[in-house]
């Protein structure tokens, strides 16, 4: 059973993959091209540091599309057929999860591949490092925790949804209260460090993002 | 109020210099009315030392060994518990070496908070005054109240005067900086990185190897040319390329000249600029590691010993007791091999990764959709 899912949602979710695929291998290299007009190595290392956030947008954006893709032909459905398989929901959940991790390594092999020709071929100022594993494992982490993120929302039914953005709309309702009664407490501020700051949900997507480094 | 006094000197001279076109009879009112008040700006200077040492004379002393520690006295016991917390540490570090501070004693007091801050309640902050006992200050600095922030303060600070106040040259040489008890991996690597990015040639054959290079780099020993030392023509014509704004503005042509390959012309453009020391072809932080080193290589009273007179060259040499081209080679090797994993993945990150995967994964199956 898993075979066969694992073959449809394959043909839902490959053009996605593929065009991942494709911007994930030049990522590394479109950097290292705008490097490479530096004149020294710490306006370099600047440079490489600013296509940073490249890669974390690119992994919240493999999981998002992936995940979405896994559940959009269901959701049209309106989950007839999977629940008139004869297997349990939550295996059926599983194996759908499962076939979509699948499908996000494609794009991170691609990083891999694309960052470990930086190192061989990239003509790196002396004194700086590569760090193709380190960066590919990172994306990996974040592809995969966007990607469960937006499963399990996609997952989730319409009840839960409009939970999650009623408690994002009363943090907001709330921060603009305290601010109207003078009181200096920032609540997105909090927020915004659990979330971020290990070991919050989108920590892995915080920080640095440097392919090369000293 | 030094600078008050300095101040009138230089208004009331210049009040004087048309005195030469009046009579005599005017000059000398003139003349006296000045020294007058030259002799009361001197006495309110006077007073202020007074104040100074009067203020000095009104509080309670703590010592630990050669450190003086003054304080008011509803904050005797917090100061006590500061200086009981850093006197290990500054004996480990200084050791024979506080001998010299003698004539400067640290100040602890509570901040006063100004109009425009907005304190936390509860919020204390507490300063630490360096001053000499003839009432000169010499600096300042604040921290929360807490004794392990205070005594780390104050360690800093019996430092500071140790490498900056009692020994211009060392702290010049040092810019004013203390040398750190260690120096991380990471700042090795900034250092390196910063020494492959700067323009003068000298940086590069300091950083291929050549040691004699990075003692001019560090400028160890006083008197050398910068222009000529550590550029060689091409990272004259770069030093002048990165200035080329200032360049043109002080002789155009000179500046097409050297970027068409004048080495004269870069030369007689840099010496005009004296701009050379504005691209030095090491950071400041890279000489107080070099002084890490010789410390750490020199063990006990090797703080004592690099204070001894001499160039730095000899100075180093004598507190790391071993010739100063060990001392560099040391800090060259730090240098060219400090390195880490990537700092953008931590164990952390990985860990709490995998566990919201997880977690979400298992999220999903528990759906009210799915049940």
């Amino acid at each position: 059973m898993f075979r066969e899912i694992f073959v449809t949602q394959w043909k839902w979710t490959r053009t996605v993959v593929l065009i991942a695929s494709v911007i994930a291998f030049a990522l590394p290299l479109t950097a290292l091209q705008a490097a490479h007009s530096a004149q020294n190595a710490e306006t370099f290392v600047w440079q490489m540091e600013r296509w940073g956030p490249s890669y974390s947008v690119l992994a919240a954006a493999v999981g998002l599309l992936v995940a979405l893709a896994a559940w959009a032909n269901d959701h049209r459905g309106r989950h007839v057929y999977a629940l008139a398989l004869p297997v349990s929901r939550a295996r059926y959940v599983m194996m759908r999860l499962g076939a979509g991790a699948a499908f996000v390594i494609v794009p991170i092999l691609a990083l891999l591949m694309g960052s470990v020709l930086v190192a061989w071929f990239g003509g790196i100022p002396t004194g700086l490092n590569v760090y193709p594993v380190a960066l590919t494992v990172r994306f990996a982490l974040a592809a995969l925790v966007a990607y469960a993120i937006f499963f399990a929302v996609s997952a989730a039914t319409p009840k839960t949804a409009g939970v999650v953005l009623g408690a994002i709309a009363a943090l907001l309702l709330v921060q603009y209260g305290l601010s109207v009664a003078n009181v200096r407490y920032d609540v997105l501020s909090r927020v915004a460090d659990f979330l971020f700051s290990s070991p919050g949900l989108l920590s892995v997507f915080a920080g640095r993002w440097m392919l090369i480094d000293v | 109020m030094y600078n008050r006094v300095a101040g009138a000197l230089v208004v009331l001279t210049c009040l004087g210099i048309p005195a030469a076109a009046q009579d005599a009879a005017v000059l000398e009112r003139r003349l006296d009315a000045q020294a007058v008040e030259a002799r009361r700006a001197q006495a309110h200077f006077e007073a202020y030392q007074d104040t100074a040492r009067h203020l000095l004379r009104r509080l309670d002393t703590l010592r630990a060994g050669k450190v003086v520690v003054l304080t008011e006295q509803a904050l005797k016991p917090f100061a006590d518990s500061v200086v009981r917390t850093a006197v290990d540490s500054l004996q480990r570090v200084a050791g024979t070496a506080l001998a010299r501070i003698e004539d400067h004693v640290f100040v602890i007091r509570v901040h006063v908070w100004n109009p425009w801050e907005r304190p936390e309640p509860g919020d204390t902050d507490m300063v630490i005054t360096v001053m000499t006992t003839a009432g000169r200050t010499v600096r300042e600095w604040r921290g929360k109240k807490s004794v392990a922030m205070q005594a780390d303060g104050l360690v800093h600070h019996v430092l500071y005067v140790l490498y900056s106040d009692t020994d211009s040259y060392l702290g010049a040489w040092l810019g004013r900086n203390v040398v750190p008890d260690t120096v991380t991996r990471l700042q090795w690597m900034e250092l390196r990185k910063a020494i492959v990015s700067a323009i003068p040639a000298v940086s590069r054959r300091c950083y291929d190897g050549d040691i004699r290079a990075c003692a001019i780099a560090l400028e160890l020993t006083p008197g050398s040319d910068p222009i000529m030392a550590w550029h060689d023509p091409a990272s004259r014509r770069r030093a002048v390329a990165v200035l080329k704004q200032r360049a043109r503005r002080h002789d155009e042509a000179g500046a097409a000249r050297c970027d068409a390959g004048s080495d004269t012309d870069c030369v007689t453009l840099l010496l005009r600029l004296m701009e050379s020391t504005a691209l030095p072809p090491l950071p400041t932080f890279g000489r107080t590691a070099l002084a890490m080193v010789a410390l750490k290589l020199g063990g006990e009273g090797a703080l004592d010993r690099l204070l001894s007179p001499g160039t730095m060259e000899q100075r180093l040499a004598t507190a790391a007791r071993v010739p100063i081209d060990s001392v560099l080679r040391v800090w060259h090797n730090q240098v060219r091999t400090s390195s880490m994993p990537s700092r953008d993945l931590t164990g952390d990150i990985v860990a709490a990764s995998l566990l919201w995967i997880f977690v979400l994964g298992f999220i999903s199956t528990r759906s009210s959709r799915w049940r």
